[in-house]
């Protein structure tokens, strides 16, 4: 018997809003296919620059942590300023971006591991998970 | 105090429900940031491939517009038409997605202007916005199965469908940036 592809968007309870439900569902399945689509990434293809200047995988994976957090903290939160090195371990500026014309990736995307990617990616998960249900 | 940008996402008007206005408000948005991308793009760039077997831009924007219209119909008529040409004068397979190992780009887009692209993608989305006008809220949580032309079958609720012609479309949007920044380096290195 062949297997049935589930494609059932389901909002969630634990949020006030039905609409903020879906984000959160929409925001959690592009991650996890983005996760099945890096999990074999090696950090050199991680790393890797199809020009001088050009973005990695790395650095990408990175702003996009990074800029979640940010959001959820300032533009979600109300903060006046967001605490991404505290909530990531890496600082707003660590990913890289916009990287300059010619430049390598930056020092510390370089050494960068798929899981630690995942890792990353779920902190900032939680910092929007924790802003979305705040009364 | 100057403002100097505003970013307010406002719920059309002529929905049944919220969820449907926001995600056709959501497409709009994303296709006026993409026009807005390619202005200036010229017959031989959206033609452009990497290398052979690869897509071109003016394939991935006609790859949006038939699957856009497809879902809708899927979603709304709860049967799978394998037919776009009534709406949008190509077909299905006209995208020519996806381009076998080592083909050139369908003849059927050759030598395209953006504003062919752009007027598929209107047509794709009037078509669409009639569609989900009508919805319920009942509507988005129903369930049903269709049966993929591998022979898979899927099932889904009509709101996983309008999340995914959303973020079909932002994913190919996101790939048509990063081809124009390949065309442009490999017309520099000329």
């Amino acid at each position: 018997m062949s297997a049935t592809l589930q494609r059932v968007l389901e909002l969630s309870l634990e949020y006030r809003s039905p609409t903020v439900a879906r984000y959160l569902w929409q925001l959690d399945d592009q991650t996890r296919r983005l996760i099945e689509a890096t999990s074999d990434a090696t950090p050199e293809a991680l790393a890797w620059q199809p020009a001088a200047g050009a973005n990695t995988m790395g650095m990408l994976l990175a702003h996009v942590a990074v800029a979640e957090t940010h959001i959820a903290s300032v533009l979600i939160e109300g903060r006046p300023e967001s605490d991404v090195l505290h909530v990531l371990g890496i600082g707003p500026d660590d990913d890289g971006l916009p990287l300059p014309s010619g430049a390598r990736p930056p020092g510390s995307s370089r050494a960068r591991t798929s899981p630690s990617s995942t890792s990353c990616c779920a902190r900032a998960r939680a910092s929007t998970r924790g802003a979305s249900r705040a009364p | 105090m100057n403002v100097i940008d505003r970013d307010i996402l406002q719920i059309p008007t002529g929905y049944h429900t919220v969820e449907a206005a926001l995600t056709m408000t959501e497409l709009d948005d994303q296709t006026a940031l993409l026009m807005r991308d390619l202005e200036g793009i010229t017959p031989a760039e959206l033609e452009w491939q990497m290398r052979p077997g690869m897509n071109t831009i003016g394939m991935l924007l006609a790859h949006i517009a038939v699957v856009e219209l497809f879902w809708i119909r899927t979603a709304t008529q709860r049967t799978s038409v394998f037919e776009t040409a009534d709406v949008l004068g190509i077909g299905m397979d006209d995208d020519g997605m996806p381009l076998p190992e080592g083909h050139e780009p369908p003849l059927a887009l050759a030598g395209r202007s953006l504003d062919f692209f752009r007027d598929l993608i209107t047509r794709a989305r009037a078509f669409a916005k009639q569609a989900a006008a009508a919805l319920s809220d009942q509507d988005l949580g129903t369930e049903f199965q269709r049966t993929r032309r591998n022979g898979t079958v899927e099932e889904l609720n009509v709101r996983w469908v309008l999340y995914h012609m959303l973020e079909h479309f932002s994913g190919h949007y996101g790939q048509i940036l990063l081809l124009r920044h390949l065309y442009r380096d490999a017309m520099a290195s000329r």
